[in-house]
């Protein structure tokens, strides 16, 4: 019995160990930036033509994720000037980074209105949805932007970290 | 993945369903474990390694204290239990205490430590709180160490209570996960069950949401006394559909799979006290700290001063289990005093107030209450609470308090009628009825099935409050 005691005691222990070393290599890879969001939103915006583009206010932010924009450090949210185009550039800066899950579920969610909006009638638009969307939770800041220069607003928000 | 995603809906879900009707029973277990384990990867995947550690850590600490309690080495098993809860506890307390910690020895010491948390995995507060149960219910021999890897591992991750409960403790599970028998009446008053919440979540509390949203997007300054009132009470109403909701849906999931779980709600706001609230109000939760809290404190068979003194302690824990933030603890104590005054204080007195007055002052404190948990601080709680008697408003009703009453009213008032127990007793009455109310629940059912998918096909997505705990 005792030989059995210390063997589970060792076992216990030694999957203590396993789990700290994983946290503190979580801990060491995990990204929280200081960046200010402004600077990271102007740093991105350079990058993609913003001339058809709107700055939207907390209600509309509300009414496309259905979440609650004083709950983030920071929200910038652009949005197209008409309904018939599907570009979008949303900056988030999380207070917890509790958040990503729900902020993840809410971009999904919106890119399958705005792929049900255009199926069928908006063929570069469903496009730029299905090819031209890049969504990137790096830490304590998400990027969701559709356009066509996706891929470049992509690298300056990462280098504005 | 949340059940209000259209992908749990229409993918895992029915997937989950058929494979467990299909398969034969010795396969269900590892099914559901799969299954479990694929939906606790959903949104955070790094941290299935870290669950599975934890399950392994948790069944060999199990497997320990059997085998000292055996061999009568009743101090080594008390020492293995409090290493294995502090265990538990450290990992729950660096994934959400963290950041709170250091921000208040920061503020105390003038340090500059800054906080680099890491995301919560999904149901840490439940699934910590299911472990803690199962390691407590071994020690004190209310139920056997599970030997079986498999039913230990889905007793932690089983999906429908995973991320928010309800928190069933390991000797209530512990027969179920050997052995329950498919029963089709069980699964249909499950799939039942699940409409109801999801009823509740995706119609009322999201519509109640989007009132109270509204109204806290105002500022401060332009609040009116009537708009405060709304706000306070569109969360009361919002949260319990929404948490209720989750907890209906959870317990009708489990039924569909062949479990039996308690009621997590028990129509809250029919409380005529506080006592009587929180009988009523996240069962579960309660129960939990009653039974591995208040009751190994001394429960109430100790001295007035160490009763209490456990009061305290469980609404301080209550608090701060649910957040890291002075308002959780302010918002826990709050409710300590209360039950302290209602027990030692003012127990005579309430016995000989009309119902009506009791019911009416339990709500009023109650919304109180709320103000502090949905407050983003301690101060800004005090400002809402302000305007709601008038101090700081900008009068006491104003076109904007006008607009959205108007635009809620409907709800509010379906709202209010669906947190009393007469549409329970009402949807039985027709299932349980002549076979035309059979027919007519069925429409109802389907009914409300087709609105809650046109209304999460139409709204943007909404995240369930509890997430966060």
């Amino acid at each position: 019995m005792n030989k059995k005691i210390t063997t589970l005691k060792c076992l216990r222990w030694a999957l203590v160990l396993v789990a700290v070393v994983s946290l503190v290599a979580m801990f060491n890879t995990n990204t929280i930036s200081d960046a200010d969001p402004e600077a990271v939103a102007a740093a991105v915006v350079e990058q993609i033509d913003m001339e058809n583009m709107l700055k939207a206010d907390n209600q509309m932010f509300k009414r496309f994720y259905g979440l609650d924009p004083s709950s983030f450090e920071a929200c910038i949210l652009y949005y197209p000037s008409t309904n018939m185009m599907a570009e979008e550039l949303l900056i988030l800066k999380l207070s917890d980074l509790s958040q990503q899950e729900a902020v993840r579920s809410a971009i999904e969610a919106r890119i399958n209105t705005q792929k049900t909006t255009f199926e069928g009638y908006g063929v570069e638009q469903y496009d730029l949805l299905t090819n031209n969307a890049v969504v990137e939770i790096r830490g304590n800041y998400v990027l969701f932007v559709v356009n066509a220069r996706s891929a470049q607003a992509h690298k300056a928000f990462l280098d504005a970290l | 993945m949340a059940f209000n995603d259209l992908s749990f809906l229409f993918i895992f879900f029915p997937a989950m369903v058929l494979l467990h009707a299909l398969i034969p029973r010795p396969g269900k277990n590892i099914l559901l474990l799969l299954g479990s384990l694929v939906f606790f990867s959903w949104g955070t995947p790094e941290y299935l390694f870290l669950l599975i550690l934890m399950i392994l850590f948790n069944y060999v600490s199990g497997l320990q204290l059997a085998a000292q309690k055996q061999a009568g080495d009743t101090v080594g098993a008390k020492r293995a239990l409090i290493a294995s809860v502090a265990v538990n506890l450290l990992l729950l307390g660096f994934f959400k205490y963290w950041g709170f910690l250091l921000e208040n020895l920061n503020a105390l010491f003038g340090s500059s430590f800054s906080a680099r948390p890491l995301p919560m995995p999904i149901g840490v507060s439940f699934f910590t709180f299911s472990i803690l149960s199962y390691l407590y219910d071994v020690y004190r021999d209310k139920a056997p160490a599970a030997r079986n890897l498999l039913q230990f591992s889905l007793y932690v991750t089983f999906f429908p209570k995973l991320v928010s409960g309800p928190i069933v403790q390991y000797a209530a599970m512990e027969e179920q996960l050997k052995t329950r028998t498919p029963d089709r009446m069980l699964f249909g008053s499950g799939a039942r069950l699940f409409l109801i919440g999801l009823s509740k979540k995706v119609l009322l509390a999201n519509t109640l949401g989007t009132t109270f949203y509204g109204v806290t997007a105002l500022p401060m300054d332009g609040i009116s006394v009537v708009s405060a009132w709304l706000g306070a009470i569109a969360y009361a109403l919002m949260l319990y559909f929404d948490f209720s909701g989750y907890s209906d849906m959870a317990i009708g999931l489990a039924q569909m799979f062949g479990f039996r779980f308690e009621k997590n709600f028990d129509y809250p706001y029919v409380s005529s006290s506080i006592t009587e609230f929180w009988r009523r109000w996240h069962i579960s939760l309660g129960s939990w700290f009653r039974d591995y809290v208040y009751i190994p404190l001394g429960g109430s068979r100790v001295s007035t001063g160490k009763i209490i003194r456990n009061l305290l302690v469980v609404w301080f824990l209550t608090g701060i289990w649910h957040g890291s933030s002075w308002n959780f603890i302010f918002w826990g104590l709050y409710y300590g005093l209360l039950l302290i005054l209602e027990k030692f204080v003012l127990k005579n007195i309430l016995e000989k107030v009309p119902g009506a007055i009791r019911h009416f002052v339990t709500l009023l404190l109650v919304l109180i209450g709320w103000v502090f948990f949905f407050s983003p601080s301690l101060g800004s709680a005090f400002l809402w609470l302000g305007r709601m008697f008038g101090i700081g408003a900008s009068g006491f009703v104003d076109s904007t308090a006008r607009y959205y009453l108007s635009s809620c009213f409907i709800v509010l008032v379906i709202s209010v009628i669906g947190a009393l127990p007469v549409c329970a007793k009402m949807g039985n009455s027709l299932l349980h009825g002549s076979k035309r109310s059979v027919y007519l629940s069925i429409v109802w059912y389907a009914a409300l099935l087709m609105l809650c998918i046109a209304g999460m096909m139409v709204s943007t997505y909404s995240s369930f409050l509890y997430f966060q705990f």
